[in-house]
């Protein structure tokens, strides 16, 4: 039992109240809608991280998928009469949908190619949108309906985006930290050594595209519902810009990393008033410094500092033991199930 | 029948040289079989292609009767051909106990919801294959570094920590890619044990070496590869003492 | 129908030139940079500084603008990739320079404001239907270009050190070439190419500080369908998707730019992923 079993679940359960808890702590209705629209972003960005961070595939227009939620809840919304979570699952599904599509490429592509065409991804989603106008009503935009009682108000729709955020953060958690976390590292780090234990290379990049697919799409359709109007501007790729930026410089592999990463870079230059026309060149400077100075993220800065405190060094190689070796494989002795 | 891992007559051309040419081998559980040859001989793209990741351009290879040559890497991983590489191939930023976890990936059935959950099985899993490969790093001398990133690990303990994923995965057939390079004496005496246990366990091993005394030293059969061809084949005394392999390495 | 051919083409040398910038870039450093098309934007902008706001000839706007574009090849190199392939981590590149493009993109939207402004005429002359210099400039420009670069690694000393450090660096740098510096050169003589495309596109898109990412797409598209390495592939590649657009903004509309171009691109990334003159060195490992 190392002490990070007990102190992630204790951290991830403050942090959960103390968001829920938001409305009360905060009661100035601007930061709660700002700290609202963190917790939107971030359904995206978690399992976007998972795509970024952990399975190594550079997308930075998932902005796309967030806009296809939108456009597919403010369409879907209004003949959904008291049920417009209907709607935020139809943008879930078509989310993820594309999200496979858009994964397809990552199969055969390098790094930068496939960078390319997520880059041009987001383009065309913003493109399209403002092309089909039957569709999407242009540059005009769509009405975006609210939630329904008791998601109506301010508070309660906090609560409930909030919810969702920590329900998904807990499902990334876990599938970071067992066998598909291990997973999807080792085909970032070397599809190689994946391959050769087993791990296939296709099913897992499919697997988290489709999910990361999926959750953006619900970003989306919470993210029109918290508006009142939706247009193709609101989906520039400097967004997409900001989604991927706020996981390198958190960290790639970890999760809280990201989490402080989308809360900062995205609540600085909401706060900081006149800086407001600077956040995405904020942006790029944050990455630049950090891959430049901490390719690892903040988090990984962190975690040496640690380390090095805590003085955790490693001992000498120790002499086979050649039974025990024996008995893994022959499966003697060790249970399984 | 015995269990045993049949390389037929297998051919492979790179931009129309033959890096292996017409090879044939058997690998059989509880023996260890020796590769020698000098550099592009094509000693490693053999091994390459019986782990799959080069297709072939002929011949065959079959796993108890049965014919694998056209499956992918991964299934031949899940039918027990396991294997290291020349430049470990590790996941640096995680930790040695995750790194030889990954060798258990194929003995777990949870799906990719199942585990964003966490339901009981997911937990189970987790803890039988993290015993198995904490058993396997104490076993393989690493027990001191269970925590340790992989990547600050020295660069033989990086090869040993190789051969524990590959452990974990309680393989039929491992196949090493020149395990012995970069480690010292004292190492590839170590080495050397850890192979033989693994053998007398009844894995099947094909050893790609550079340092043939020590391939003579623990193989039970040795071929030697020259220009893709086998020119010498058998017991290691006799491959040892076979005049186109001394021809071979003294350069005549 | 003439003006939509002359406007293709015109639009395909900027692409084209765009796409020499990404292989004089990648033939030194093997990397395909995200700011290939912001040294056209920073030429531009530079150009029309120099002339309509500070007043100067038209001749002292384009050796600024050629200037500012060295100097921003230069820097991107120092900057974003010399510390960066030193390490053997594959996407750091990809990020820096992202970094890179987006905080040259955002400084000049910041100082320059995002609006698109005009850019003065270079030569005298009334507007000449498909006669008119703002077609023929950005044409001449990458021609006269492409030909300049293929006598300088034909000819010059410096040009052949180029290409030997493209084909092996290692061995490049085991008889005692500078691959730093000859890098850092390279990246300079692309920001020259991409300023010149820049200061010759300036009447056709006007001065506007997001040309760079529209080039760095397009002319990643042309280079992709050309095939890496090769300048003429790139010329055509982006000759073909220049016309692409032009025909499909005139009779489709033009709101599908980027739609056309990443079509394209998958069209040769599934049936011709080497492009349409692959380059022999170029060998994936």
């Amino acid at each position: 039992m190392t002490p990070n079993t007990v102190v992630k679940p204790i951290g991830f359960a403050i942090a959960t109240i103390l968001a829920l808890a938001l409305p009360w702590i905060s009661p100035n209705l601007y930061y709660l809608h700002i700290f609202t629209m963190i917790a939107v972003y971030w359904i995206l960005i978690s399992t976007l991280n998972l795509l970024v961070g952990f399975t190594g595939q550079l997308s930075i227009g998932h902005v796309g998928l967030l806009a296809i939620g939108a456009y597919t809840y403010c369409l879907i919304a209004p003949f959904g009469g008291e049920w417009p979570y209907l709607a935020l699952l139809a943008g879930g599904f078509i989310g993820g949908l594309i999200g496979l599509g858009l994964g397809l490429p990552s199969l055969r592509l390098p790094g930068f190619y496939f960078a390319m065409v997520t880059l041009a991804f987001g383009l065309i989603v913003s493109e399209l949108a403002l092309a089909e106008q039957w569709l999407t009503n242009g540059s005009v935009g769509l009405e975006a309906p609210s939630l329904p009682a008791p998601f109506n108000t301010q508070t309660t729709f906090h609560l409930f985006v909030v919810t969702i955020a920590a329900v998904i953060t807990l499902m990334t958690w876990n599938l970071s930290r067992f066998m598909w976390g291990r997973a999807m590292i080792s085909v970032r780090d070397s599809d190689v050594a994946a391959m050769s234990v087993g791990v296939s290379i296709f099913r897992t990049k499919l697997t988290v595209f489709v999910f990361s697919g999926v959750t953006a799409g619900i970003a989306g359709g919470l993210y029109a519902a918290s508006q009142s109007y939706i247009t193709p501007d609101a989906f520039i790729p400097d967004l997409g810009m900001f989604f991927f930026t706020a996981i390198i410089v958190g960290g790639r592999g970890v999760i809280v990393g990201p989490l402080i990463g989308t809360a900062i870079l995205a609540a600085l230059p909401e706060i900081s008033g006149p800086f407001q026309r600077y956040g995405v060149l904020f942006n790029g400077v944050a990455l630049l410094f950090v891959v430049l100075v901490a390719p690892g993220g903040v988090s990984e800065l962190i975690s040496t500092i640690h380390n090095r405190i805590s003085g955790k060094g490693r001992r000498p190689a120790a002499p086979a033991d050649l039974d025990v070796l024996k008995t893994i494989i022959t499966g003697a002795t060790v249970h399984v199930g | 029948m015995s269990v045993e891992l049949e390389v037929r007559d297998v051919s492979r051309k790179f931009n129309n040289v033959a890096a292996v040419d017409h090879v044939s081998l058997t690998l059989r559980r509880g023996e260890i079989h020796g590769l020698i040859g000098p550099n592009g001989s094509g000693k490693t793209t053999l091994l390459n292609l019986i782990s799959g990741f080069y297709p072939l351009n002929g011949g065959d290879i079959h796993l108890d009767g049965a014919a694998i040559s056209d499956t992918s890497v991964r299934y031949r991983a899940g039918m027990g051909i396991s294997r290291t590489f020349q430049a470990p191939k590790l996941m640096l930023k995680l930790s040695t106990l995750d790194n030889a976890m990954l060798g258990g990936w194929q003995h777990t059935k949870a799906g990719f919801l199942e585990t964003a959950f966490g339901l009981p099985r997911v937990l189970n899993e987790e803890r039988s294959i993290r015993n198995r490969a904490l058993a396997a790093i104490s076993g393989i001398g690493l027990g001191g570094d269970v925590d340790v990133k992989a990547e600050q690990l020295e660069h033989s303990a990086q090869r040993f920590l190789e051969i524990a994923r590959a452990i974990v995965s309680r393989p039929k057939f491992l196949l090493l890619d020149e395990p012995a390079g970069g480690l010292s004496v004292g190492e590839i005496e170590k080495l050397s044990q850890i192979i033989a246990a693994m053998r007398d366990a009844g894995v099947g091993i094909l050893l790609v070496e550079h340092h043939t005394d020590f391939v003579f030293r623990i193989c039970d059969r040795v071929t030697a590869l020259h220009l893709g061809k086998v020119i010498a084949s058998g017991p290691p005394r006799k491959v040892q003492s076979d005049p186109d392999l001394i021809r071979v390495y003294l350069g005549a | 129908m003439l003006l939509i051919i002359v406007n293709g083409l015109a639009l395909g040398a900027l692409y084209g030139m765009t796409a020499i910038v990404y292989n004089m870039q990648f033939s030194t450093s093997k990397v395909l940079s995200f700011g290939a098309g912001q040294y056209a934007m920073v030429g531009g902008v530079i150009g029309a500084y120099v002339t309509l706001h500070l007043g100067y000839p038209v001749w002292l706007g384009l050796l600024g603008s050629l200037a500012s574009g060295a100097i921003f090849g230069w820097l991107s190199e120092f900057i974003a990739i010399r510390r960066i392939v030193r390490t053997s981590d594959d996407h750091l590149w990809i990020l820096s320079t992202l970094a890179f493009a987006t905080i040259v993109q955002q400084l000049t939207g910041i100082w320059w404001g995002t609006e698109p402004t005009p850019f003065p005429r270079v030569f005298e002359q009334g507007y000449a239907g498909v006669l008119d210099q703002k077609f023929w400039l950005p044409i001449l420009t990458a021609v006269v270009m492409a030909g300049a670069i293929d006598i300088f690694y034909r000819k010059t000393m410096t040009g052949k050190v180029f290409l030997a450090t493209a084909e092996d660096g290692l061995a490049a740098r085991a008889r005692g070439i500078g691959t730093d510096n000859v890098r850092a050169f390279s990246f300079a003589l692309s920001g020259l190419i991409g300023a010149a495309c820049g200061f010759s596109a300036g009447q056709l898109t006007f001065v506007n500080f997001a040309l760079g990412s529209t080039l760095g797409l397009g002319g990643f598209v042309a280079l992709a369908v050309g095939g890496i390495g090769s300048n003429a592939g790139g010329l055509i590649g982006g000759t073909l998707l220049g016309l692409l657009i032009s025909f499909t903004s005139h009779f489709v509309g033009s709101q599908y730019q980027n739609t056309v171009a990443i079509g394209l691109l998958v069209l040769f990334l599934l049936f011709r992923p080497q492009g349409l003159f692959p380059k022999t060195f170029l060998r994936h490992v």
